[in-house]
């Protein structure tokens, strides 16, 4: 839990009142995204596949990097755009990183029918530079 | 979250041990040239220097210029902006997460959140 500077990560771990199958289908159906987060949600849970969130008349669009059913969730938020259009082809894909978020999902045994879910999100990238240089 | 961009060179000016090292020195020794600080610090001027082009770049240092001389300064205001960027993101989560626990327990959906004035990216 807390806060690293350093490396400019966030994280909070919660334990939830609900299985893992629970949790996991709250994270990944657009329907269920939408509903707890009071926001709209497109989800694509797919490797590669694309979100869209609107959260408080925000917008994010990112890319799923890796997904794990029932275990590993994780999102690379494609950086700010100034233009209304995003172009998507694999070619357009903007350099740096507009941050990511990770989800880990851990059943506790001593508590049945409820999950440890851990969220980690690291600051955004600058663009120009490949992400994976500044997460290190 | 305005701060976003300011918040990603910071967080990757301070990735690096000896530029939090060179920041450190300038914090707590006051301003230094290039050439001192590699004469106190266990890297070369080149390297040095390199550290400080981009903590500049991070707005972390300033250079004043006099004479033949460029003395580098520490300048602690994008930290405090890195920091509260860190502090709205966990306050996010905190809130979000709240709401996912609540969503679980009673299946029922938070009303939609709308700010006034609808801005389609941060």
């Amino acid at each position: 839990m807390g806060a690293n500077v350093a490396n400019g990560t966030v994280r909070r771990s919660v334990l939830l009142p609900a299985p893992v199958q629970a949790v996991w289908s709250a994270l990944t159906d657009a329907g269920q995204l939408s509903a707890w987060l009071g926001g709209d949600v497109a989800i694509d849970p797919v490797p590669g596949g694309q979100i869209v969130v609107q959260e408080e008349g925000r917008l994010r669009r990112g890319v799923i990097v890796d997904i794990e059913p029932l275990r590993h969730l994780e999102i690379r938020w494609l950086p700010n755009s100034r233009k209304m259009g995003f172009l998507w082809g694999p070619d357009d894909e903007p350099a740096g990183s507009g941050g990511e978020v990770e989800f880990l999902l851990e059943p506790v045994p001593e508590s049945a029918g409820c999950t440890c879910l851990t969220v980690t999100e690291r600051a955004p990238v600058p663009s120009g530079r490949p992400a994976a240089l500044a997460v290190a | 979250m305005d701060r976003d961009p300011d918040a990603a060179n910071v967080f990757e000016a301070l990735a690096d041990p000896t530029r939090r090292e060179v920041m450190r020195r300038l914090a707590e020794g006051g301003p230094a040239t290039a050439t001192e600080l590699a004469g106190e610090l266990p890297v070369t001027r080149q390297a040095v220097a390199k550290h400080l082009a981009m903590l500049s770049e991070a707005g972390l240092v300033t250079s004043d210029r006099q004479g033949r001389e460029t003395r580098f300064s520490f300048t602690p205001r994008p930290l405090a902006d890195a920091v509260s960027w860190m502090a709205d993101v966990g306050r996010q989560w905190d809130d979000r997460l709240q709401a996912l626990s609540q969503y679980l327990e009673t299946g029922e959906p938070r009303p939609k959140r709308r700010r006034a004035g609808f801005d389609t990216d941060r």
